[in-house]
């Protein structure tokens, strides 16, 4: 149900009840007026046969004492008028107690009014008078009946009061059921319709102060206020889509400016590396322009001296034929020291011969001494056991021990006397070795001058063959040079054209230079655009930053 | 939802609600009695009407509900005395002796029904006897008589022979001798209540023997008296209540049963403690339960007159 149909319901709802209790008042009041109205009436009416019956008593009284044709038409009628009064009454009084009573009374007077009648007719007035005072039963009989319709009158009045007090309570109660219930359903009704609003615009309120993690409202009923709800939480949850993408995009925005800064940083120092590369290029070739220069003197320099070496290579040709002549004298000389040689090997030979024989005799020498160096100490063993057996044969071995003791000295005599043979012996060797060695010494050398013979006459051969070719040669250098100014020449055109080329080259240079300067400038230009574009990112982070995603 | 029923339920029980107003019975909380008449029933200027006097005053000034039968509607007393008592009546009041029989039958079966029987002692034990001093009420009557006698005859006619009507002779009698100890009182037996002619018959007969003031205790036989003593132009005093209507020119006062007043003060009394005095009650000059009418007809000297009111004051005061 739509809020706008709660309303009105609800409205109808309460004015409905309104009309309802105003007509259950309505009717109650129509109800009032019935059963009050009427009953005034039997009062009356019993008030009527209550005075009428008085008024027979009386009548029929002033008869008994004043038997006049007057009185008794007077009785008559009066009769008559309370009879009527009576059948009156009758026909009015519903309610059975009295009812009952009056028809008694009714009866009694019927009774009476016959009764008395008859005594007017008999002019006895003694029986008028006791007709008379039987009226004060009748009126009694009133009396009760008045007693009760005077009741049931005040019942009536009583009801009569007590259901407008009803009305009224009712009034009022039914007012006040009706307002506090009305207030009630509109309140209800109400706190239905605010509560959820009030939650939507503090959510609104949150959301306004950047805090998009709102709790959603539960508010699933199809009337306004859901669809309110609905679309709210589906804005908030675009709200944050799209914060979040904006926020990522923002972060992606400042990863791109920083990379892009850190690029244009590199840029910018490449651009100054070119800018200086290509100042020290054109500097580079600005100086090769003036190497080119001196280069192209050098060269025509060059060229002349290219002139005087052919010359000084022909002379070169004439000192490489008398070098050779001077050669094949050397080779002569050479000869004959190889023949020296020769002679000088043979002498060695001879030398090492007796040395080696001797070298024989030294050792045998040695053999000689070494049997004498044992017989001594054999010798002195035997002195020594001759010793402790004279020690053993007391003084009895006396005297063989002084004998033992002078053997003993002359074995230590033998055994020194063939430790200096010995001695001598080995000096003797010594010397032997060193005169073989100074032979094998000499033997060797002989033998390496005479390699060194041979190989200075292999030398002196390939110097008469380089010379030769020097000679050779030089005739070639004196045809190559000629050849080489020929070429310098050309070479000298080139530099000449080299040196043209490479002043343009520093022109460009210089103008490649300036570009990158420019270029260096805008580059400048580009960071700044950069910077700034990072300071947005960076506000536009501090932005979302106040949103709670 | 459940706001919405509670304030429908609301409005619908308060919409029935104050219908309940219960109709009072006009005659509950009051004294309820009722009265058997006599034989004559209403009109009879005598018992009945004077019964009913009182309970009509009772009535009047005591807020009591009063209900009276007679002989005619029930045909026994029996039938009226079992009615009042269906009929609810606190106090059922029975008048004279003739129903006396009836009236203990039923009192018997009613043994809680208080009953108050008016002229005539009962000895049951739910039935209050009323009865007048008959003989101090007639001592006034003589001494009235007594006084207005020209002839110093005076008579006496009662109804039958019985004790009651022999108090009112006796007192009569005491009453007109305490005046004039010479005086003659004649005195006849009528053997018959109902009976006029035969009153008037013996009046007659008594006029004739020069009685100038009559006095009777008959009923309506006493009414004949009454209309003779007119007729013959001699004075005579009525009895029970005032008869002065009988006979205008001769009644000069009636002996008084105030029955009416007995009734009320019976009444009264049961409506202020809701009992009665239980047992007998007789009410003489004392308790004002007897007494004299109005004097009319004739004119005393003012010596006669003086002298009649200070002896009747002084036997009234001597009963006191």
């Amino acid at each position: 149900m739509t809020i706008k149909k709660k309303i009105v319901l609800h409205s109808l709802f309460a004015l409905g009840l309104s009309i309802v209790m105003i007509a259950i008042i309505i009717f109650r009041m129509l109800a009032i007026q019935n059963t009050s109205s009427d009953y005034l009436d039997v009062l009356l009416a019993v008030k009527d046969v209550d005075a009428e019956t008085k008024a027979s008593m009386q009548s029929l009284n002033t008869l008994a004492y004043n038997m006049t044709d007057a009185n008794k038409d007077d009785v008559r009628n009066q009769l008559e008028l309370t009879a009527e009064k009576f059948s009156i009454a009758e026909s009015l009084v519903k309610e059975k107690e009295p009812r009952d009573i009056l028809l008694k009374a009714q009866d009694r007077f019927f009774l009476l009014k016959e009764e008395a009648l008859t005594a007017v007719e008999e002019n006895n007035s003694a029986e008028i008078n006791r007709q008379s005072l039987r009226n004060m039963g009748i009126v009694n009989d009133i009396y009760m009946v008045d007693l009760y319709t005077a009741a049931h009158y005040d019942y009536l009045q009583d009801s009569l009061i007590a259901k407008i007090k009803g009305i009224i309570t009712f009034a009022i109660i039914g007012s006040i059921v009706i307002i506090v219930g009305a207030m009630a359903i509109i309140l209800r009704l109400a706190n239905g319709i605010t509560n959820p609003l009030k939650k939507l615009a503090m959510n609104a309120e949150e959301i306004a102060a950047g805090n998009l993690i709102v709790e959603p409202i539960q508010y699933d009923k199809q009337d306004e206020l859901g669809q309110l709800n609905r679309s709210f939480a589906s804005m908030t949850d675009h709200l944050r889509t799209l914060l979040q993408s904006i926020d990522g995009a923002s972060r992606k925005v400042d990863d791109y400016t920083k990379e892009l800064e850190i690029e244009n940083g590199y840029l910018a120092e490449a651009s100054n590396q070119v800018t200086m590369s290509t100042e020290e290029l054109a500097r580079g070739t600005q100086n090769i322009s003036e190497d080119l220069q001196s280069s192209v003197e050098l060269i025509e320099q060059m060229n002349e001296e290219f002139g005087l070496n052919v010359n000084r290579a022909k002379s070169s040709a004439d000192y490489a034929a008398m070098a050779n002549e001077a050669i094949i004298e050397g080779r002569l000389a050479i000869d004959e020291q190889r023949e020296l040689i020769d002679s000088n090997n043979e002498a060695s030979n001879s030398i090492e011969k007796a040395t080696v024989q001797f070298t024989q005799y030294a050792l045998r020498i040695e053999d000689m001494a070494k049997t004498v160096s044992n017989i001594a100490s054999q010798t002195n063993l035997l002195a020594l056991n001759a010793a402790i057996e004279a020690a053993r044969a007391g003084e009895a071995g006396k005297g063989f021990s002084v004998v033992a003791s002078e053997v003993r000295k002359l074995a230590d005599e033998s055994t020194t006397a063939t430790s200096q043979i010995f001695d001598m012996v080995n000096l003797i060797k010594g010397g032997l070795g060193s005169i073989s060695d100074s032979v094998g010494k000499g033997v060797e050398i002989a033998v390496a001058q005479e390699g060194n013979v041979n190989r200075t006459l292999n030398t002196f051969t390939n110097i008469e063959d380089k010379m030769e070719s020097i000679t050779k040669a030089l005739l070639d250098l004196v045809k190559g040079v000629d050849n080489s100014k020929q070429f310098n020449d050309t070479v000298l055109e080139n530099s000449e054209n080299i040196s043209a080329v490479v002043e343009q080259t520093a022109a460009g240079s210089e103008e490649i230079s300036a570009s990158a300067e420019e270029q260096l400038e805008s580059i400048g230009k580009v960071v700044s655009k950069v910077t700034a574009l990072r300071e947005l990112t960076d506000e536009l982070n501090v932005t979302i930053s106040k949103f709670q995603l | 939802m459940k706001v919405k029923w509670l304030v429908v339920i609301s409005i619908i029980v308060l919409a029935l609600a104050g219908c309940g107003l219960e109709e009072k019975n006009p005659l509950e909380g009051k004294v309820k009695v009722g009265v058997m008449l006599s034989e004559n029933g209403l009109g009879d200027q005598s018992f009945s009407d004077l019964a009913f006097a009182g309970l009509t005053k009772a009535r009047d000034e005591d807020g009591v509900v009063i209900e009276y039968l007679e002989l005619t509607e029930t045909d026994t007393y029996e039938k009226g005395f079992r009615e009042l008592v269906a009929n609810g009546n606190d106090l059922v009041f029975a008048l004279g002796f003739t129903g006396q029989e009836e009236l203990e039958k039923v009192a018997l079966d009613f043994p809680d029904q208080q009953f108050v029987l008016v002229d005539s002692v009962s000895e049951a034990a739910n039935i209050t006897s009323v009865t007048f001093k008959e003989d101090e009420g007639s001592m006034l009557a003589g001494i009235v008589a007594a006084t207005v006698s020209k002839s110093k005859v005076i008579g006496f006619i009662g109804g039958v022979e019985a004790p009651v009507i022999q108090r009112f002779e006796k007192g009569f009698i005491q009453g007109a001798k305490s005046v004039n100890p010479d005086i003659v009182v004649l005195t006849k037996y009528a053997g018959d209540f109902d009976n006029d002619g035969l009153g008037a018959q013996i009046a007659s007969g008594m006029i004739d023997e020069k009685v100038d003031v009559l006095y009777a205790a008959a009923g309506f036989t006493g009414v004949g008296m009454l209309k003779e003593a007119e007729k013959r132009g001699v004075y005579a005093i009525g009895v029970d209540s005032d008869q002065y209507f009988y006979a205008e020119q001769a009644v000069i006062t009636s002996m008084m049963k105030n029955i009416d007043s007995a009734l009320y003060d019976i009444i009264h009394t049961y409506k202020g403690s809701g009992k009665i005095q239980a047992g007998h009650i007789e009410l003489g000059l004392a308790e004002k339960g007897v007494g004299l009418a109005p004097f009319r007809v004739l004119e005393l000297t003012e010596p006669e007159q003086k002298n009649l009111d200070s002896l009747i004051e002084k036997t009234v005061s001597e009963m006191k």
